[in-house]
């Protein structure tokens, strides 16, 4: 229950940031982080998978609905966690991770490299498929594949900002 | 239906992700205004290029009925020719008369020389026999009578010679018992008789040419305005071969067909509007033999 609460509050406290912070401040034309997705890569490994995928949608949606971009967020995140499930099962041994006293991939669980392809990858295919579905328009490949590069090493780097200052 | 539900509950997960992704998706297409106008443009480019594909499919489809309209086409434009040409016909009958345009106005006077053209089939036709005959999937309720010219787009190709309601039998050019006198229009020459020699389907000879008559291969053949069966001026042939022989008083002529009889396919049947009078005149007791309307003239 605590646990549950706690989520929600770190969802919040993302959605919030995300919606009246990041996005009303210019960071430079091709720089659009979105930190709202580490509240995917704090949730519980064991946490039901419907949960989780109606939960993204519904983060996605109210994302959406506070930036005026119906649809996009909420596809994009569907999508990633989507992926994120079949990754965690080809990739991650539930059992030692319990052992290890963990519920959720972080820095030390499978070594710090792990940890950045893991998240990188993921990270970026939501943002592709973000401004994929933003720009909506094939001719423009190359400028939606530079954008998310450069936001998912934005993304990254602010997940890795609050993961030590929530570590802490 | 177990298998269906089985299959359901087994990929639940990846139906509920495709799923929440479509209604995204579609979130997207309804209320990004870039997004619609793309999907909406798009969407009217496919549904045309589809409507075009289907239309290209549809008229090869109706290729019958599109060729069948064409030929009525072609039949009224025959028609309305055969009709100029009876106006032209009647100008050189009363020029210098200037009362011709008042006979102009008229169209029932002006029609004296004109034909009526029915569009038919050949559904069978012969060529290697010494009598030739074709059927026509045309009869007497669409207007086919006995004694009809039957022209071919080439030329000319017979005469009806029996009629049942639905069918016609016609007597080709490539029989015995068909004689016509044809024009030769270089020579402006109405005279000789055309007959079928029965060997070759494309060769005809003409007789009765007189040996002074300067005919030369070449030489264009139609049919004449001394026919009451055939229209004048229509497409024979031409002259393939013309021999001088010393021991007979006239030209052994020979003449091409311009009709490929083994390639016959859509007829026409022409009748003379006032094809019943002149036969009439043809037959009256008055004028003792035919002779007295078919005298061959120059």
């Amino acid at each position: 229950m605590i646990e549950a609460v706690k989520h929600i509050f770190i969802a919040i406290i993302l959605g919030l940031l995300q919606s009246y912070l990041i996005q009303e401040v210019p960071m430079g034309f091709y720089l659009k982080p979105m930190p709202y997705l580490m509240l995917f890569f704090v949730l519980p490994l064991n946490l039901n998978r419907f949960i989780v995928l109606i939960s993204a949608f519904i983060y996605g949606t109210l994302i959406d609905l506070s930036s005026g971009s119906f649809g996009t967020h909420s596809a994009a995140t569907v999508v990633m966690v989507f992926v994120k499930y079949y990754i965690d099962k080809a990739l991650i041994d539930f059992d030692s991770l319990k052992l290890q006293g963990e519920s959720y991939i972080g820095l030390e669980s499978k070594g710090w490299m792990f940890f950045v392809y893991y998240s990188l990858s993921l990270i970026f295919i939501h943002h592709f498929l973000f401004f994929g579905l933003d720009f909506f328009e094939i001719s423009s490949i190359i400028r939606i594949t530079t954008t998310a590069l450069v936001s998912t090493i934005g993304t990254f780097s602010l997940v890795l900002l609050f993961k030590s200052l929530f570590n802490k | 239906m177990w298998v269906i539900y089985q299959w359901i509950k087994k990929n639940s997960y990846p139906l509920l992700a495709f799923s929440l992704f479509l209604f995204s998706f579609n979130q997207i297409l309804q209320y990004q205004i870039y997004q619609h106008s793309f999907y909406f443009n798009s969407s009217i480019s496919f549904i045309r290029s589809i409507d075009e594909w289907r239309s290209n499919f549809t008229s090869f489809v109706n290729l019958k009925t599109e060729n069948d309209k064409l030929r009525n086409e072609n039949l009224i434009l025959r028609n309305s020719i055969a009709y100029s040409d009876s106006l032209i016909g009647l100008y050189d009958q009363i020029k210098g008369d200037t009362t011709y345009l008042d006979t102009l106005s008229s169209p029932d006077k002006t029609r004296k020389i004109s034909y009526d053209y029915v569009t038919a089939k050949v559904i069978r036709n012969s060529t290697n026999r010494p009598d030739n005959y074709f059927y026509l999937d045309k009869g007497s309720i669409h207007g086919i009578k006995e004694r009809m010219a039957v022209m071919g787009p080439e030329g000319i190709v017979g005469v009806i010679i029996q009629t049942t309601k639905h069918y016609a039998v016609g007597m080709s050019v490539l029989n015995s018992k068909f004689e016509t006198t044809p024009l030769l229009k270089r020579l402006g020459l109405r005279e000789g008789v055309l007959k079928w020699n029965g060997s070759d389907s494309r060769l005809m000879s003409l007789d009765e040419i007189s040996r002074t008559e300067k005919v030369k291969t070449g030489d264009i053949v139609l049919t004449s305005n001394y026919s009451s069966i055939f229209p004048p001026y229509q497409p024979i042939g031409k002259v393939k071969k013309v021999n001088n022989n010393t021991s007979s008083q006239f030209l052994e002529i020979e003449i091409e067909l311009s009709t490929n009889f083994n390639k016959l396919n859509t007829v026409y049947c022409v009748s003379t509007r006032f094809k019943n009078e002149m036969d009439s005149l043809q037959n009256s007791p008055l004028i003792s033999p035919v002779s007295g309307i078919n005298d061959k003239k120059k």
